[in-house]
């Protein structure tokens, strides 16, 4: 039983850390070669070569230049020495330094890393927990009021991408109460918290700044989760085991618990390993709206000024983040999805 | 008639209805399937009639109002409306003439004045016309002046001056006074007065005669702008220049600068504006500062034109620049529906061939390949890729959609993949395997046309997305700035001040532009969900 947990673990393992290999190559394709071979194998349209060359003009920064040079490995060619390079560089989280900045990139993620994570686990984790139970209850109640009254709601919440939630309740609960009564019930994305918590004060500050962003994602992304989870159970329900159990009287409570609820679960995880790389997208679009101080904002001003070291570890972080996602939504699934767990 | 009709009740059962005719009366049976037809026709049809709906172009920027001017149906009846007035022709009301000069003056193409002599002469000429203004008083407003000047050939030399003014006749009559009060800090306190209800323009001079007169030398053509209350220059001139102390002058000229010289100095309601034009005139022969002899001077004053920028306008108001709300929102409902439906298309027919290709060899080489791009697709993270791309190919509208349906092929290949298995192993396949099809023939001619409904159900579902994702990027500053989307409308709004100004003509029709619009095609694909979706049709 162990052993074929452990095999499908491994073997996904494996194949997620190709995908991830992968995608990271793909972001250096598009990134540092195609603009080269746009321009006819000019390798001065590089675009960190160029980005380079302009700090190089900042007679701060020429002496840095070598250095940069080097460590890239410029002057070698893109395919494969540049490449092994930049592949050694990500592997190994040695981002290098930021252009920019001066700092090591890996100490500046690190440091806001905590806040990136931190609302995406929370806002993955409690719209799926919210879904579950609304689901599960809106079956219960299949085709009376209340589980048509959810249904629309959780629809209509389905469309709405989150960060248009986030401005109907920005410009609503934020700015209208302060212009119209002077309410202070939400806080204005102006101030931000800072990096770095020291005391009470700051952390109830911090918790305050995110509890717009939050409700967003609640109202956005529940929805989905509440839908597809009531068709699930729903469709279940209609299975010969469920009137089975009904027929042979037990009660709809635990024939729910002990016999639908276990086969909902392994398609959910798989639709949530899915959905992953759109929560996160979205949670990066709520970081730079928020001035959230988390990895997106802070290479928000990176991704503008071309700081390559930043914008690459910016890029495989985020593409980092979603391949462990799946891992753990995989591992969850071997837990509850009896088939793998023995094995069979 | 009875003829005509029993002639299409026969043709109709003679043959049997096609699959498309079904699908359509099943379809049309449906509420929500009308309801998100209705809803994507009211947003389409002002989409289509976009030139003929509004006269400005979304790009162009034009200024067609005052800042955050509210939409007009919303405004209060005395909220100041665009008024667009041409002062063309002016009467002489006061003449002063000292030594000998002559003074012509005569109206055709705008108003000519010919002076001609030596001596001093002060003329005042009040335009015939006047705006009579019975709003509350506006905000902003900005003068056109067009003059030219010109001594008559062989004669010349004169010295002059015009000063333009704008007057309010009725509250100049009042004589009441706009005070600015000043306290410094030991409890001094100087209170300056305004006169009200006169405002000086535009003067001719710049630099005085050796700092004594007010006076221009040489031929002078004007075309100027003047906008309103941004000019303070004037009224700090005439009531600072006698303050001796640098540091009350200081404090003065910050005061002055918070005047809004339209609003506080010449509009009131219910009463009439007009615009005077002051002209002197100095030949002096024995003045050894200005030297002039055989003054003469021609004096073509075109027209002055006044425009008070309305604070209601149209449909939806304007936006932080002045710039139609209403035109932007039709145009961006325009590229909404057109660039969602063809970029769901385009993606969903990529995903129709990937699907195909990888489901019929299944478990072959190309399938694994196939199935590992899905998956390495899946987990690039699409808005930074965009962002990068953008920044390096060139932010325009043409590279972030390609992107998109680049990026938006892998979710609909995998499920056309696993159809595409199951429906391998199903007889027709074989009987055309077996009559000997190409294997492009059999997924192509075979295979394709059984996933049109499933294909047709995700592009509906699906073009709404495209249109967001396109809508978030603008959001985030990474879109194309000249992109005539709603997307850049909600990013210009938010980071411009519309939610600080309480701007809901602003932010909220693309808002609620992009909230129906998703809501309309999903209730489209809610309607096509029981035909087309493999898992509730078996």
């Amino acid at each position: 039983m162990i052993l074929g947990a452990g095999r499908f673990i491994v073997k996904t393992g494996v194949r997620l850390f190709a995908t991830y290999l992968a995608v990271v190559i793909l972001y250096f394709v598009v990134v540092r070669v195609l603009p080269v071979l746009a321009a006819g194998g000019d390798m001065y349209a590089d675009p960190l070569l160029a980005a380079l060359r302009r700090t190089a003009e900042d007679p701060r920064f020429t002496f840095w230049i070598d250095e940069a040079i080097r460590t890239y490995g410029l002057d070698r060619p893109l395919i494969p020495d540049q490449l092994l390079i930049y592949l050694r560089s990500v592997l190994t989280f040695r981002y290098g330094v930021s252009v920019y900045t001066q700092q090591p990139v890996l100490d500046e993620i690190a440091v806001r890393l905590p806040y990136t994570l931190s609302f995406y686990t929370i806002s993955t984790v409690l719209p799926i927990v919210i879904g579950y139970y609304l689901g599960i209850i809106s079956a219960k109640h299949r085709g009376k009021t209340l589980d048509s009254v959810i249904v629309q709601t959780s629809v209509i919440s389905r469309i709405l991408p989150g960060w248009l939630v986030l401005l109907l309740i920005y410009y609503g609960l934020a700015y209208l109460p302060r212009i119209y009564w002077n309410i202070h019930i939400f806080p204005l994305p102006v101030r931000a918290p800072e990096v770095g918590i020291r005391d009470l004060e700051q952390f109830r500050y911090l918790l305050w700044y995110m509890s717009p962003m939050l409700l967003a994602a609640l109202i956005a992304w529940s929805g989905g989760w509440i839908y597809y989870i009531r068709q699930l159970v729903v469709s279940e329900m209609g299975q010969d085991y469920y009137v089975t159990a009904i027929a042979k009287g037990l009660d709809e409570r635990t024939a729910l618990s002990k016999h639908v609820i276990p086969n909902v679960r392994p398609p959910l995880v798989m639709s949530l390993a899915y959905t992953i790389p759109d929560i996160f997208g979205g949670s990066i679009i709520f970081e730079i709206i928020c001035n959230w101080p988390g990895i997106a904002s802070f290479s928000y001003v990176a991704l503008q000024t071309w700081d390559f070291p930043v914008m690459s570890a910016f890029f495989t972080i985020s593409a980092l983040l979603n391949v462990i996602s799946l891992f753990i939504a995989e591992v969850v699934l071997v837990a509850v999805d009896p088939r793998i767990r023995t094995g069979g | 008639m009875s003829k005509r009709s029993s002639v299409r009740s026969t043709q109709l059962t003679s043959r049997a209805p096609s699959y498309t005719e079904t699908v359509m009366k099943f379809v049309l049976k449906k509420k929500s399937f009308i309801g998100g037809v209705i809803i994507i026709a009211i947003l389409a049809v002002p989409g289509i009639l976009a030139q003929i709906l509004t006269p400005y172009s979304p790009l162009s920027r034009e200024v067609v109002a005052a800042d955050f001017a509210i939409p007009e149906w919303a405004a209060p009846p005395d909220t100041p409306r665009n008024i667009l007035k041409n002062f063309t022709n002016f009467d002489i009301v006061e003449k002063k003439v000292v030594g000998d000069v002559t003074i012509q003056a005569s109206s055709g193409e705008g108003f000519k004045l010919k002076l001609r002599g030596e001596g001093r002469a002060s003329i005042l000429l009040a335009s015939t016309d006047y705006v009579h203004y019975t709003y509350k008083p506006a905000k902003q407003a900005q003068v056109e002046i067009f003059f030219n000047s010109l001594y008559p050939s062989g004669l010349g030399e004169a010295w002059y001056n015009v000063e333009v003014i704008l007057v309010n006749e009725d509250l100049l009559a009042m004589g009441d006074k706009y005070t600015v009060e000043i306290t410094l800090p030991p409890e001094r306190k100087h209170v300056l007065e305004v006169p009200k209800g006169i405002y000086s323009l535009y003067d001719l001079v710049t630099t005085k005669v050796a700092a004594i007169y007010p006076y221009h030398k040489g031929p002078a053509v004007v075309k100027t702008l003047v906008t309103l209350p941004n000019l303070v220059r004037n009224i700090q001139q005439r009531y600072i220049t006698e303050i001796s102390d640098p540091w009350i002058r200081d404090a003065v000229s910050q005061k002055f600068s918070l005047v809004n010289a339209i609003r506080d100095l010449i509009l009131e309601k219910d009463t009439k504006i007009r615009v005077l034009v002051n002209v002197t005139y100095y030949c002096n022969p024995r003045d050894f500062l200005t030297h002039c002899s055989n003054g003469a001077l021609e004096l073509s004053l075109e027209q002055v034109k006044l425009w008070i920028k309305g604070e209601a306008f149209g449909i939806l108001g304007t936006n932080a620049a002045g710039n139609d709300v209403w035109t932007q929102y039709i145009y961006g409902s325009r590229s909404a529906i057109a660039v969602g439906i063809t970029v769901a298309t385009l993606a969903n027919l990529i995903s129709l061939v990937v699907g195909l290709i990888a489901g019929y060899r299944a478990d072959t080489a190309v399938d694994h390949a196939i199935t590992f791009l899905v998956d390495v697709m899946n987990f690039v993270p699409t808005i930074p890729l965009i962002i990068v791309v953008g920044l390096t190919f060139g932010r325009n509208l043409w590279t972030i959609y390609t992107v998109i349906v680049l990026l938006s092929w892998q979710g609909g290949a995998r499920i056309i993949r696993q159809w595409t298995m199951s429906l391998r192993a199903s007889t027709f396949v074989e009987a055309a395997r077996a009559l000997g099809a190409s294997e492009w023939r059999i997924m192509m001619k075979h295979l394709a046309p059984q996933l049109l409904p499933y294909l047709v159900y995700r592009i509906v579902t699906r073009a709404p997305a495209a249109v967001y994702l396109e809508a978030s990027i603008q959001l985030l500053g990474f879109g194309d700035p000249e992109a005539p989307t709603w997307g850049r409308m909600i990013n210009e709004a938010y980071y411009r001040g519309a939610l600080l100004h309480n701007a809901w003509w602003w932010i909220l029709p693309p808002i609620l532009g992009l909230i129906i619009f998703g809501v309309g095609f999903v209730l489209i694909g809610m309607a096509l969900d029981e035909i087309a979706n493999p898992r509730l049709k078996r």
